[in-house]
């Protein structure tokens, strides 16, 4: 599902986040990915999705290199992939359900599915109640459960999660954590990118090790 | 169904966008507004200078001019006989008197001269409409008369008056075309503020796999609304100024009286200009949003 053959990424003045990166993720795998910070983590990521490109090598994401992948091929490209950023990337000047529901509306779901399966996923993360509010009107935890719950509503191939449970605390982390389960177990790849060692040791899941962009694995 | 999902997705992200940067719109709006209120001005000043010269050249008005020793009689004499030749229609005679008035009234110094004179120096003539294939025959019909002294044809001041107005269309037209360039520059700088104000939200979209078209229309809909707005207001404030002009400026303009009987434009012309109006929004918005590019 998830390829990368001699990845290296290497950003503007000489900075090297990844060096010569070669794994492959199986469909239907539970990946955690680990490291300090700076280890090429993010980087990893988005070289899966495509927000970067990798400097030499190549990446294979549900069998497309993303280097040959077209500008006009990468919307749907992306639309397979459903990404928890860290950052949550939130879109401020609109509510909980439309956030949720705009995957949706780019996806061309129509209208009568569009609110039940946007409370639907919201019911998955414990935050029907909160479908009015904006971004801004929630806290750390609630935007992140928020992000989740965006990254699942259309049932994507590949799951990344960039520190998803960062901002939760350890029950709700457990829970976020068992729905990814629950997703994965739908057949879904999930790849997680965490600093948590405690959740790594309890999920007993494969985890790959990053430092300083060299990629170390550690089967469960 | 697809089609309709996404063009109402398009409609209420665009009426969004143009909701929130409700400033740019409306700064967007007034520059639109204020070029349409102006091409409108022109547009029925060109339509009436164009439907006078339509009416003149199909039903141009002749003037037969009497000799000075022409009596009443032999003036009525020949009106009638006038009013009986084929394709002559709307005779009518205008005593000395009578054409000094009219003449007084279109130029004032007109009845200074004649005081100068002490005396009216107009013969008696006859004013009629002469279908044009009927001219010859009519000419050839008053060549026994001594007392014509001379027809007046208005083909000479209909064709100064139409190199007059195609050089003043293509004046409008110039102008008409500045603006509309004005007006799409306008719109396609707001747009693009737009964009670079909500470049973040374009780049969430795009990462969770938005394609283009549901980046871009958006943008492309609030263009449209902006060239709609500013259309109507712009067209409204036009005729609305014809209104004003006509009856504080035009009601005794006497030189070119047909321009006291200016009329607002008909609304198939109104459709026109909202059409261009919509055009300028949607040329203006999707070249602004064709330039944003995929992160």
């Amino acid at each position: 599902m998830i390829h990368f053959f001699h990845v290296s990424k290497v950003y503007e003045k000489g900075n090297r986040a990844l060096h010569e990166v070669n794994v492959s993720i199986g469909k239907g795998e539970f990946v955690f990915l680990t490291g300090p910070s700076g280890a090429g983590k993010t980087t990893f990521l988005k070289l899966i999705f495509r927000e970067e490109l990798p400097s030499y090598g190549r990446v294979v994401a549900n069998n497309q290199n993303t280097i040959a992948l077209g500008k006009r091929q990468i919307p749907d490209f992306r639309k397979k992939i459903g990404v928890v950023f860290q950052d949550f990337k939130l879109l401020e000047n609109r509510t909980v359900f439309e956030n949720i529901v705009f995957i949706l509306n780019v996806l061309g779901y129509p209208a009568s599915f569009l609110r039940d399966r946007a409370f639907y996923v919201l019911k998955l993360v414990g935050l029907q109640h909160r479908y009015d509010d904006y971004p801004r009107q929630l806290s750390g935890g609630e935007q992140q459960r928020i992000a989740i719950a965006r990254a699942l509503v259309n049932e994507p191939l590949i799951l990344l999660a960039d520190e998803p449970t960062g901002n939760l605390d350890p029950d709700l982390s457990l829970e976020i954590m068992a729905l990814f389960e629950k997703i994965n177990s739908r057949g879904t790849t999930v790849l997680i990118a965490t600093h948590d060692r405690d959740m790594i040791r309890r999920m007993r899941k494969r985890t790959l090790y990053l430092d300083h962009g060299h990629l170390q694995e550690h089967r469960k | 169904m697809k089609l309709f999902i996404d063009l109402g997705f398009f409609g209420r992200e665009g009426w969004a966008n143009f909701t929130r940067s409700r400033m740019l719109s409306l700064f967007s709006i007034l520059i639109i507004s204020i070029s349409i209120a102006i091409i409108t001005l022109f547009s029925t000043v060109f339509f009436n200078v164009d439907n006078y010269l339509k009416e003149m050249e199909n039903n141009p008005v002749y003037s037969i001019f009497l000799t000075q020793d022409t009596t009443a009689k032999e003036g009525r004499d020949l009106s009638l006989y006038l009013e009986t030749l084929k394709g002559v229609s709307d005779v009518k005679l205008v005593m000395p008197d009578e054409g000094m008035k009219k003449l007084a009234d279109r130029f004032p110094l007109a009845g200074e001269i004649q005081k100068t004179l002490e005396g009216n120096p107009l013969p008696i003539s006859i004013q009629l409409r002469i279908n044009t294939s009927a001219l010859v025959a009519v000419r050839q019909a008053l060549k026994p008369y001594s007392i014509v002294e001379s027809i007046y044809s208005p083909h000479f001041f209909l064709s100064q008056l139409k190199s007059i107005s195609s050089a003043v269309s293509f004046f409008i037209a110039l102008i008409a075309a500045i603006l509309v360039l004005a007006s799409v520059f306008t719109i396609y700088n707001v747009i693009r503020i737009t964009i670079l104000a909500r470049q973040n939200d374009i780049a969430i979209m795009q990462l969770v796999g938005a394609d283009m078209k549901f980046i871009r229309a958006p943008f492309t809909v609030e263009g449209t609304l902006q060239g709609l707005s500013g259309g109507i207001i712009g067209a409204l404030i036009g005729s609305g100024l014809i209104s004003v002009i006509k009856a504080h400026y035009l009601a005794n303009f006497q030189y070119l009286p047909f321009l006291s009987r200016i009329t607002t434009l008909p609304v198939s012309y109104f459709a026109g200009i909202i059409l261009l109006s919509i055009a300028m929004g949607i040329f203006g918005s999707t070249m602004a949003a064709s330039r944003i590019d995929y992160v």
